[in-house]
């Protein structure tokens, strides 16, 4: 199986293709339009099948909400009401911006040809470990929390169902957001490679002007079709940057919206629960929860670092210096610096905010002061309800 | 003019309906018969005294709607609570400032607002002559929609508040037909705006995809010159293909394929054939440059019957770019032109819409806790129709930060298009052209923003929206809490008449001395709650 992209991308994208979030064939896949029409198919048909969980669960007789008070109830509800939302844009998107992710694998591939080409298995791994690291990280820790957590707590019917309904949606949020990860991933490494040759280039352009070291003729021809070379991959990296952004448009908004909520909802509950004695500790399980959204922000926060590395590296190649200067090579610097200028990678979901590390501190610090602003609720509610 | 230039329509002459209603309406003083048969917004007496008229009335006749329908308010103050007395008292007069301001600015900038659209007309003639057509005849479809809109949405809010909420026995009744008229008055002139910021985001488009253009024939152009050469270098057809045959289909067939980026893949594999990798040696790098630069013009002069680039001409070209980034310099002006036009009403609009949001949503929890809420604001009193006000503020607030968000992004991917020009082209002279423009395109990007206080693009849409729930939250558990004061004050007067002791006892307290007075009170306030 020489997969192009290897056999671990090739496996992870047919999981995502399972689960309805990649709506394209792969690579070696015959029939791509029958494909192409099977994936929406598919896709719709899991949308309907999930609302309609949705649906049940927050209509239906049975237990499946909180049952002890109003407020946990409501809780619940929400959680349910965020978690359908993120499923709807999910899903939706798949359906509909199946073009932006074709261009964005189609000028993955065409890029990565440059990069290395398919070796062993474990090559491929240290090459994805970062996203592997990730997914199976995450997949473990709420496997290990699930099983504490049955260990400890005493289950009763609403447990059971409660979750046994709300697992899917979590693990389906959580795995679109690896999913995102993995695209930026993927970009990441595009910058690093560029970022590696233009690093290159400068000692070898530092080299060649040091004085002991000679240049030849045709030496700032051949620089300069180099650095033209990396202009065209710097613009093919920011269509693809550009890609990513148009196939995952809204879902990043709302996966890491229904994952915020959850966490703001169940810190809220565990502060509750703990002021009125009430025996339930089940909100452990949002360790995992807590992990996701930094997760996505340290896998955006380093792909956005690259740019001003890959400036730092350009205008670290020596146009002139005593004995050689090179007017045309210059130039060609000047070019691809303000290239960079007009063409930053910044991934922000639909313009609204940059998702960069300051905006982690953005989503504690809202977090902690909707507590504040809730905890104050807490002696007001208790009173009618409990 | 457009005698001499006839293929370039005027913009305005999209907006015929629009003006029609707008003059009616009072929202702009032009004068209507020039408007009709040149397509001119002129300045007009009569047109100034019509609106001053129409806003004297409007004023007049809304008071008289604040102070009739305000009477039950001025019977309710006891029970309501003050909280949403006030916040009821404040906004009342909120819908009026914001008409005013529309009306008064349209009154200030009637001779500037004729001058904006000659300019866009002189810029759509400029872009004509660099062979960039625009097509302006889904502005005037757009501008048929919105209104279809505003004139859904108003009625429907208006009838069912109307049919539900009013008590249309009396014949008072009929001026709650005035409250829509601020509302109304204000999305007519934000259609406007939004149409003439749309039309501009489309010219920025026209010149990127002249651009583009320019790239793509260049790129097809030397595809051909290498067709032709392609026996002397068979190093570039030996490469296997890079990419999945199936995925190329599909893209093909999405039409995801914004060409240029295509084009552009195949170039880039080939610039890097073309180029010798590093172990190369020397000898045959410096050969292998020698072709491709003694190849261009050579096959430029036989080719120029079948495939032509504008690219490969630099002087020309350079003319070309030049013209394209001065007129794209000239939409940018007109963008700010226009924005310091509509500074003062955008900014009302968005105070507005901040308020209402967060005041609609508050009076919408008080009517579930069935507390008593101003009359002004008894469309909050239905949940469904309170969802049509929000989608209705909402959408027009959200439409324009998402528009000029966009005009920004479309005016910001020029420069980009430009480098794509630079790098297609590879020649010395056009990069320093390319040089030059970019920067000047760098520092003349155009960001819209209300009177300044803040720039009208998505993040303000993020922190707005906090805003809203914090303030949202922080109203509710005062109302909580004023409610609870209230229960525990009847509870402790009924206390009070049942178990006279303790009420001696507190009155004895109360009678001694205000200090006194002052501890039993916070004291007995949480024992009670």
């Amino acid at each position: 199986m020489s997969r192009q992209g290897g056999q671990v991308l090739h496996f992870h994208l047919r999981l995502f293709q399972c689960l309805g979030f990649h709506g394209l064939p792969l690579p070696g896949d015959g029939d791509p339009s029958g494909w192409r029409r099977r994936m929406r198919a598919w896709g719709l048909f899991l949308l309907l099948a999930l609302s309609g969980l949705v649906l049940v669960c927050l209509f239906s007789d049975e237990e499946f909400l909180y049952q002890e008070d109003m407020f946990g109830r409501v809780n619940d509800a929400l959680k349910y009401v965020f978690a359908e939302l993120a499923v709807l844009a999910i899903y939706l998107e798949t359906v509909t911006s199946q073009r932006d992710l074709a261009n964005f694998w189609y000028l993955h591939f065409r890029l990565s040809s440059r990069m290395m080409e398919a070796g062993s298995l474990r090559r491929e791994f240290r090459q994805y470990r970062r996203f592997i690291i990730t997914l199976y990280g995450l997949i473990l820790c709420e496997l290990i929390m699930f099983v504490v957590m049955w260990w400890i707590q005493p289950i009763n019917k609403q447990f059971l169902l409660f979750w046994t309904t709300y697992e899917p949606l979590v693990v389906l949020t959580y795995l679109r957001n690896i999913q995102f990860i993995l695209h930026m991933e993927l970009l990441r490494q595009q910058l690093a490679q560029l970022e590696q040759e233009l690093r290159l280039l400068a000692e070898y352009s530092r080299f060649a002007c040091s004085g002991t070291g000679r240049s030849f003729p045709g030496f700032e021809t051949f620089l300069q079709r180099r650095l033209l070379q990396k202009q065209r991959v710097y613009n093919g990296v920011w269509e693809m940057y550009r890609s990513f952004q148009g196939a995952f448009n809204y879902s990043i908004l709302t996966v890491l919206l229904s994952i915020n909520i959850r966490i703001a909802v169940d810190c809220y509950f565990m502060y509750y629960t703990i002021y009125n004695n009430v025996s339930n500790i089940d909100y452990f399980l949002i360790i995992p929860a807590v992990l996701e959204i930094p997760a996505f922000v340290y896998a955006s926060q380093s792909c956005m670092v690259h740019v001003p590395r890959i400036a730092y590296q350009l205008h670290n190649i020596v146009p002139s210096s005593g004995s050689c200067s090179y007017p045309d090579l210059s130039l060609q610097i000047q070019n691809f610096s303000l290239q960079l200028l007009h063409q930053p990678i910044s991934i922000n979901c639909m313009g609204l905010t940059v998702l960069d590390c300051s905006f982690l501190t953005r989503i504690a610090c809202s977090v902690g002061t909707y507590m504040i602003y809730t905890i104050q609720f807490m002696p007001k509610f208790s009173a009618p309800y409990v | 003019m457009p005698s001499s230039e006839p293929e370039v329509q005027p913009l305005l002459q999209q907006f015929q309906q629009l003006f029609f209603i707008s003059k009616i309406a009072g929202i702009l003083p032009q004068d209507l018969e020039k408007f009709r048969s040149r397509n001119v917004l002129e300045k007009s007496r009569s047109g100034m005294v019509y609106m001053m008229v129409t806003l004297v009335v409007y004023v007049m006749f809304y008071n008289l709607l604040i102070y009739s329908f305000g009477e039950e308010d001025r019977s309710l103050k006891a029970t309501q609570s003050t909280l949403t007395f006030v916040i009821g008292l404040f906004l009342t007069y909120i819908g009026l400032i914001m008409m005013g301001t529309d009306q008064l600015t349209a009154l200030r900038n009637q001779g500037k607002l004729g001058e904006l659209y000659e300019r866009i007309r002189l810029a759509d003639e400029r872009l004509f002559k660099e062979k960039c057509v625009l097509d302006n005849s889904c502005i005037g479809r757009r501008i048929r929609i919105m209104l279809i809109m505003t004139v859904l949405f108003e009625l429907s809010i208006l009838v069912a508040t109307y049919i539900k909420l009013v008590d249309y026995t009396q014949w008072m009744s009929v001026l709650w037909v005035m409250s829509a008229v601020p509302t109304f008055i204000n999305t007519l002139d934000k259609i406007w705006f939004a149409v003439s910021l749309y039309a501009l985001k489309e010219r920025f488009e026209a010149i990127n995809a002249t651009l583009e253009e320019l790239v793509m024939t260049h790129e097809k152009f030397k595809i051909w010159l290498r067709g032709e050469s392609d026996n002397t270098t068979s190093l570039d057809s030996s490469q296997p293909p890079q990419y999945d045959s199936n995925l190329e289909y599909l893209y093909k067939e999405l039409g995801g394929l914004d060409l240029g980026s295509m084009g552009k893949g195949s170039v880039a594999g080939s610039g890097k054939n073309k180029v010798a990798p590093v172990a190369h040696s020397m000898n045959s790098f410096g050969e292998s440059i020698e072709t491709a630069s003694d190849k261009f013009p050579r096959n430029q002069m036989s080719s120029n019957l079948v495939y032509e680039s504008e690219l490969a001409n630099v002087s020309k070209v350079e003319e070309k770019l030049n013209n394209l980034c001065q007129v794209h310099d000239e939409i940018c002006e007109i963008g700010k032109a226009m924005n310091e036009l509509w500074s003062y009403p955008i900014l009302s609009l968005m105070a507005y819409g901040f308020l209402i949001f967060t005041a609609q949503l508050y009076f919408l929890y008080c009517a579930t806790q069935t507390q008593p809420i101003p009359s002004l604001f008894r469309s909050a009193k239905n949940p469904l129709i309170t969802v049509i006000v929000l989608s209705y503020t909402s959408g027009k607030c959200v439409y324009l930060i998402y528009l000029s968000w966009k005009t920004s992004l479309a005016s910001k991917r020029t420069g980009i298009t430009l480098h794509k020009c630079g790098v297609v082209a590879d020649d010395n002279l056009l990069y320093e052209i390319v040089n030059h423009l970019s920067l000047k395109l760098l520092n003349h990007s155009v960001d819209f923003s209300a009177c300044g206080f803040f720039t009208l693009d998505m993040e303000t849409l993020y922190g707005v929206s906090g805003g809203i729930t914090s303030y949202l939250i922080i109203l509710i558990q005062f109302n909580l809490a004023a409610q609870q004061a209230k229960e525990a004050i009847q509870t402790f007067s009924s206390l009070n008449d049942t178990a006279g002791l303790v009420g001696s006892v507190t009155e004895m307290d109360n009678g001694s001395s205000t200090l006194h007075d002052l501890v039993s009170t916070t004291m007995l306030t949480p024992t009670t709650g």
